[in-house]
């Protein structure tokens, strides 16, 4: 233990990493105020920067991109009324109104110490759970990642957007294209159509980056800029302490909220944040003052938002399950590295895992001092027109998805998956459950496989033990939840809070 | 009808057919099996059509859905009617994008002969005029020194050198 500890300081004692978490976190705060850039896309943007990085500063860099961009969306969201992310559309509630009466940086700030409080709970909940869930899953045989694997598709599917089956019929779409390439287990060609490029099967960055970057420039083709709120001048005085004690019980409610939604894959900001708000106006002595400019809602609003930033890295480093994009991308950092997390990661090379906790938990501090800054200057840099914008986007990501392989074929790769991600957009079918399929395809179909040959072919290995058969009534009952949410909202043509993330 | 509704039975639809077009045509085309499996599960064909069967029968699933049930009001465009006076004064949507899309193919197979930084910087002032934005000292200096930087920062540090094309000899 204390020799691993000290590895781990000795891995992450580099004046590279301590400098990249913030620069990560000061990226991710800009690109998560400026509307129009989701933070999904911040991180893809990122992420062919660090391929010449060590694993760990590369890692980090991105994660500080993650943290950044939550809080980032609320910059905007306070005092233009334009959430940066769509997760920070909660924070306009009570953060826009405050600005109007004079007092954004009131707001800001509330909104900065909420989400450093959250993120660092977070990040405790992580450093906490994450080394003993591994543990558990070491008991993890094919059969029961199996199952597991498809529990998370089926919450991602289900709560990326209003439909259950658009959500399946994207992750489908996600599973057949990860197929493309040598078979797995006789070496035979699938999907290639006497492409050599393809040989080796897509690869993840142009996908990801063609999914999540193209569409919105496409999209922006057909539409008009949006006239943002106006933004007054004066921002007034800052909040004190006492002000900020009295949003205190809402802060630590909202980030154990986030802090459970973060850790079941697929949920994400937008709900915990939604959740948070709602049940710290149930719980105020003032709810009318809600929606006025209360700090407090905005308080928890951002505690339900950033308490599932380290949350969600529970199921990626323990189980090696991505719960979102985010997490996915940074799931495809550690491939790009070759390492898989997972309990194997942690049984095999937990100093790593210490080097990153111990990075994470400074990304706390770095969003206090980078918000602390950001207030006054980056509410400007979320003027930067889209029309500007969205030129100097694809150009990044050219040269990203260039970089990778040093191979024109996947800017190819790029723009063709960039016109798909822009049919589902039209479509209304989320994509978010496409990526994580794709990431995870090659994973389910080598468990499925694999248990197949344990079991000589027999189907009833997937239900051998009580883990399998835990996961399947998971399963289960997402979908009859999902099912009845969904006809229930047709009934009062109202979309279920769950089911607005995406 | 409405226009989500509209999309639903589009979507189902489509996927429907796509489903069907890899069971039939896809599959048997595509994917080379071995002579001999001995467990038909295991043979690699398998598990691409588990996936299509699954599309097909979510698409009908999802037929059914955008058939008998209403689609909820996520957020309503409430700018629906200015997008659609702004369409008026500019190109129609549909063209703009097609016409987008048709010009990001041509910079794929310019990139081929003229490099990454000669086109990127061809298309970023294109797309800046396309967008709409008209002061030539954004324009101007953004699409010739962020291709530049970018090769720069690619070549010195990542150590990557994105291909030049005819301009090989000034790299």
């Amino acid at each position: 233990m204390i020799e691993n500890i000290s590895t781990a300081f000795q891995l992450f004692l580099s004046l590279e990493n301590i400098l990249v978490i913030g620069i990560g976190v000061l990226i991710g705060t800009i690109i998560g105020a400026i509307p129009g850039m989701t933070t999904p896309m911040g991180v893809a943007l990122a992420l062919p920067f660090t391929f010449t990085m060590q694993p760990v500063t590369g890692i980090l860099l991105l994660l500080g991109v993650y943290k950044g961009g939550l809080y980032g969306g609320s910059l905007t969201a306070i005092l233009i009324k334009t959430p940066g992310t769509p997760a920070a559309s909660c924070t306009i509630l009570d953060g826009y109104p405050l600005a109007q009466k004079g007092q954004a940086r009131k707001a800001l700030d509330i909104a900065l110490y909420a989400s450093c409080v959250a993120d660092l709970i977070s990040n405790i909940a992580l450093i906490m759970f994450a080394g003993f869930l591994a543990t558990f899953a070491l008991r993890f045989g094919p059969p029961e990642f199996f199952t597991l694997i498809v529990f998370s598709l089926t919450i991602i599917a289900g709560v990326a957007g209003p439909s259950l089956t658009k959500g399946i019929l994207s992750a489908c779409l996600g599973l057949m294209l990860a197929t493309v390439g040598l078979d797995l287990i006789y070496g035979t060609n699938r999907f290639i159509f006497g492409n050599y490029e393809l040989m080796s099967g897509l690869n993840f960055i142009p996908v990801l980056i063609g999914l999540f970057a193209i569409p919105e420039i496409l999209d922006r083709a057909t539409r008009r800029a949006r006239p943002a709120g106006a933004q007054r001048q004066e921002l007034g005085n800052g909040a004190s302490f006492a002000e900020f004690r009295k949003t205190l019980k809402s802060v630590i409610r909202g980030s154990f909220i986030g802090v459970i939604l973060g850790a079941i894959p697929g949920i994400g900001g937008a709900p915990a944040a939604f959740l948070s708000y709602s049940e710290a106006r149930r719980n105020s002595k003032n709810p009318e003052n809600f929606g006025k400019g209360e700090p407090e809602g905005v308080a928890a609003a951002e505690a339900g938002n950033n308490g599932v930033a380290g949350a969600t890295m529970i199921p990626l480093l323990a189980l090696g399950v991505p719960g979102d994009v985010i997490t996915a991308v940074i799931l495809g950092a550690f491939m790009i590295h070759g390492l898989r997390p997972g309990p194997i990661l942690f049984a095999e090379n937990l100093p790593m895992i210490y080097a990153l906790f111990m990075g994470i938990l400074l990304s706390s501090a770095y969003l206090f001092i980078v918000g602390k800054v950001a207030i006054k200057t980056f509410s400007r840099v979320a003027l930067i027109p889209n029309r500007i914008l969205y030129p100097i986007v694809f150009t990044l990501c050219v040269y990203g998805a260039y970089a990778v392989n040093n191979n024109l074929f996947d800017i190819l790769v790029m723009l063709c998956m960039g016109l798909v991600g822009f049919t589902m957009l039209r479509l209304e079918i989320p994509v978010a459950p496409f990526l994580i399929a794709f990431v995870l395809g090659p994973l389910l179909e080598d468990n499925f496989r694999q248990s197949l040959l344990l079991s000589d072919g027999s189907l009833s290995i997937f239900v051998r033990n009580a883990i399998c058969w835990l996961f399947w009534l998971l399963t289960a009952l997402s979908i009859f939840v999902l099912v009845r949410s969904r006809i229930r909202a047709s009934q009062t043509g109202q979309a279920s809070v769950l089911t607005t993330g995406g | 009808m409405d226009q989500s509704k509209k999309k639903d039975l589009f979507a189902g639809a489509l996927f429907l057919v796509l489903g069907i077009l890899t069971l039939i045509v896809l599959i048997p085309v595509g994917v080379d099996s071995p002579g001999s499996v001995e467990i038909s599960a295991l043979s690699p064909e398998f598990w691409p059509r588990v996936i299509a069967m699954a599309v097909v029968v979510v698409a009908l699933c999802l037929l059914a859905e955008s058939y008998f049930l209403k689609v909820p009001n996520l957020d309503e465009d409430e700018d629906a009617e200015a997008d659609a006076a702004y369409k008026l004064d500019t190109l129609p949507g549909t063209l703009r994008t097609v016409i987008l899309i048709f010009a990001l193919f041509l910079f794929y197979f310019a990139l081929t002969t003229l490099g990454v930084v000669a086109s990127s910087i061809v298309l970023m002032l294109a797309m800046m005029l396309f967008f709409g934005e008209r002061k030539w000292y954004y324009i101007v200096p953004i699409s010739i020194i962020l291709p530049i930087l970018l090769y720069l920062f690619f070549l010195h540090i990542a150590g990557v050198p994105m291909p030049l094309g005819i301009f090989e000899t000034l790299g």
